[in-house]
């Protein structure tokens, strides 16, 4: 116990010191700091929760890597804190005395809780409200202070409002919803429906319609257009040349909306056809039973039956649909990965091209990137409230 | 393939083929097959483009194999193409990010579950919104904090990213399984004169373990191919990830017109999670219809 409890002082304030001294006093140096910190205060009140921070922040010392030896020496005090961690567990067993379970229970919740809350203030909710403020200002770039911010009022969202190219991004953000919504969710269905019809090898039907979801959308674009697209050897042009048609230019400026609009859905039908498989195992079977003693046929039994009760289901997939639509982005940015073209533009793409300009030329501006998030914010909170509003959970409770 | 194999001798084994019913579910058997032989079709295209040479693959000559088996495509693609380092990166952030989502997760999960604080309720509901509030939302002033510490390595600041990325969603769907367990066991454990935080590492955090199990792998399938917030925060050719790295491959093709290469990085970055999914693709179908859609 007391060998790996000054061993998981001494490292990591050796690591201080050498940080200090070496690389000057800057952020690099504060793991070091707080595991050397945190060590002192588990090894003195013999707290096992301490204890466990330690390890966490003595394993953040590796990555420091601005000096290597450091970053041995943060390796070592991980291993250090471990066996510290461990002879304290051990320590607090041998001495039961210690516990005092109301004041323990307290201070596990306040542990246990503290990461997480911070994640909470420190990755959303601050964000969210400078967001929030950032489309109501003109800053010189996204890191200026707020000192330097200027109060524009609503400048920020006439002047994106009065963009050709986000209203054209808006546009084509429409389209994927509507015409890519209905496409999407009608074959979703129409898988769902048959797979759960009893068909055979239904697992694997299943698995494999999902699997795209599971790929890196990254290689999956890069495989449509490299190769499915592809105007010489590709699968597309091969079967019209085998049908003696003229072969399509599909990456052109006319088509590329389609076919990225056409290779996205291939990949997103699979989720939303779990969800409608999930809800059609909820029905009842007893109701078909009845319905086919009766004699409806398959198709009757899926337009009398499982479609009405999958109201739930649909609501869950048109939420999803629209947040996945208005954050919408990978998929433009694959078949226009150099400069953005318009036929692809999407609002999240133009958000990226506001806030971090490609082109020398062109000034940042933070606020009216702000603003387009704003906006896909409020867009995906009013499709929800509505969909709560037009289709009532209670009435498919099964 | 070999999930294939496996699942289509199960059923066999068990009953007769009933033909009649068999013939009624004919249309549906076309549709899904129709589909699934274009999938499999262009999967494997890749797979013989990627064994293949630059004129091959222009001619559409990929499944004839006429001057061999390139493999050295693959060995281009690794090193010289820089494959290798992406893959690593991706690889330590999603290995540091599953792991310490589930250390700061898990334990919030627990106290949340089975604790009554102030603050609980708002708490629970906080990681419900967080879990939807979209990336756009966050990234620029995200990008304000972090551009300021010039001195943290940017692999340090992209993890950290990802893992706090992922708390909301992990922790949220904790809840229920930490909902489930018995009360005796932290009883049994209070007389046995175990620390309510022992109480959690020995027995409940164990004890929830295959709920563990499915949300890591969706975290890992999420930072793995995670693309927008690794485009703003990780985009250098040192610290990139997967996705962006292929992004910078494809973008130098005009350049170097090295398709063999390509497609082979394309297999190498489509490989891991494939390989996953194909031993885990049940648990991941569960888990999705299951524990996502709650939220």
């Amino acid at each position: 116990m007391i060998a790996a409890s000054i061993l998981s002082i001494a490292l990591p304030l050796l690591a201080f010191v050498l940080q200090c001294v070496l690389a000057g006093f800057s952020l690099v140096c504060v793991p070091s700091l707080l595991t050397l910190v945190f060590a002192v205060i588990a090894f003195w009140r013999k707290g096992p929760v301490l204890s466990v921070v330690t390890v966490i922040l003595s394993f953040l010392q590796i990555a420091m890597l601005n000096i290597q030896l450091t970053a041995i020496l943060g390796l070592l005090s991980t291993v250090a804190a471990v066996f510290m961690m461990l002879s304290i567990e051990k320590y607090r067993d041998d001495h039961p005395e210690l516990a005092d379970p109301k004041a323990a229970t307290k201070q596990m919740i306040i542990g246990f809780i503290l990461p997480c809350a911070i994640t909470l203030l420190v990755m959303y909710a601050y964000p969210v409200v400078r967001t929030f403020l950032m489309s109501f200002f003109d800053m010189p770039n996204i890191t200026a202070p707020i000192a330097e911010w200027d109060f524009v009022g609503l400048g920020k969202y006439t002047k994106i409002f009065a963009s050709q190219s986000f209203i054209r991004s808006i546009q084509n953000m429409l389209m994927i919803w509507i015409v890519g919504g209905v496409i999407t969710l009608a074959l979703a269905l129409l898988f769902a429906v048959i797979l759960t019809s009893g068909i055979r090898f239904k697992k694997f039907f299943r698995a494999a319609i999902y699997m795209p979801n599971v790929i890196s959308a990254v290689a999956l674009a890069t495989m449509w257009i490299q190769y499915i697209f592809n105007q010489q050897y590709g699968m597309l042009n091969s079967i019209i040349k085998f049908f003696n048609g003229t072969p399509i230019n599909w990456l052109s400026t006319d088509m590329k909306f389609w076919a990225m609009l056409g290779s996205f859905i291939f990949g997103a039908v699979g989720y939303y056809m779990l969800i409608f498989i999930s809800g059609i195992e909820k029905i009842p079977a007893d109701l078909y039973e009845a319905a086919t003693i009766d004699g409806a046929s398959k198709v009757q039994q899926a337009f009398k039956i499982t479609f009405p009760l999958l109201k739930g289901v649909t609501k869950t997939n048109l939420t999803f649909w629209t947040i996945n639509t208005a954050t919408f982005y990978l998929w433009s940015k694959m078949f226009s990965p150099v400069d953005t073209e318009a036929s692809v533009i999407v609002p999240v793409m133009y958000l990226y091209d506001t806030a971090f300009p490609s082109k020398g030329n062109m000034r940042a501006d933070a606020g009216a990137a702000a603003a387009v998030g704003i906006v896909l914010a409020v867009i995906i909170l009013a499709v929800y409230l509505i969909m709560n509003k037009l289709i009532k959970d209670d009435e498919v409770e099964l | 393939m070999a999930l294939f194999k496996k699942k289509e001798k199960v059923p066999t084994i068990h009953q007769k083929i009933n033909w009649k019913k068999e013939a009624t579910l004919l249309p549906g058997y076309i549709i899904i097959l129709v589909w699934l032989v274009f999938t499999a079709a262009f999967l494997l295209w890749i797979l013989a483009a990627s064994f293949s040479t630059t004129p091959e693959i222009m001619q559409g000559q990929v499944f004839k194999f006429e001057t061999g088996v390139h493999v050295e495509n693959y060995a281009v693609a690794w090193s010289q193409q820089n494959v290798a380092r992406y893959f690593g990166n991706s690889l330590l952030y999603s290995i540091a990010g599953c792991v310490f989502t589930i250390l700061i997760a898990a334990p919030a999960s627990y106290v949340l579950s089975r604790y009554k604080f102030i603050c609980n309720k708002i708490l629970k509901s906080s990681l419900i919104i967080a879990m939807s509030v979209p990336a756009v939302m966050i990234v620029l002033p995200i990008y304000a904090i972090t551009a300021s510490w010039r001195n943290a390595p940017d692999r340090l600041i992209f993890t950290v990213l990802m893992i706090f990325f992922r708390v909301p969603y992990t922790t949220v769907f904790l809840l229920n399984f930490f909902q489930t367990l018995s009360k005796s066991y932290e009883e049994a454990a209070a007389i046995d004169g175990c620390s309510p935080a022992g109480t959690f590492w020995r027995i409940m955090f164990p004890l929830v373990q295959p709920a563990l199990v499915t949300v890591t792998i969706f975290n890992f399938l999420g930072i793995w191919n995670e693309f927008f917030m690794a485009l703003i925060f990780a985009n250098s050719q040192e610290i990139a990830p997967v996705g962006v790295g292929l992004l910078q491959i494809v973008n130098s093709m005009k350049y170097t017109g090295q398709y063999g290469a390509l497609f082979a990085a394309v297999i190498i970055v489509f490989l891991p999670t494939f390989l996953l999914y194909i031993f885990l693709s049940e648990k991941i179908i569960a888990g999705v219809t299951g524990g996502g859609v709650k939220g």
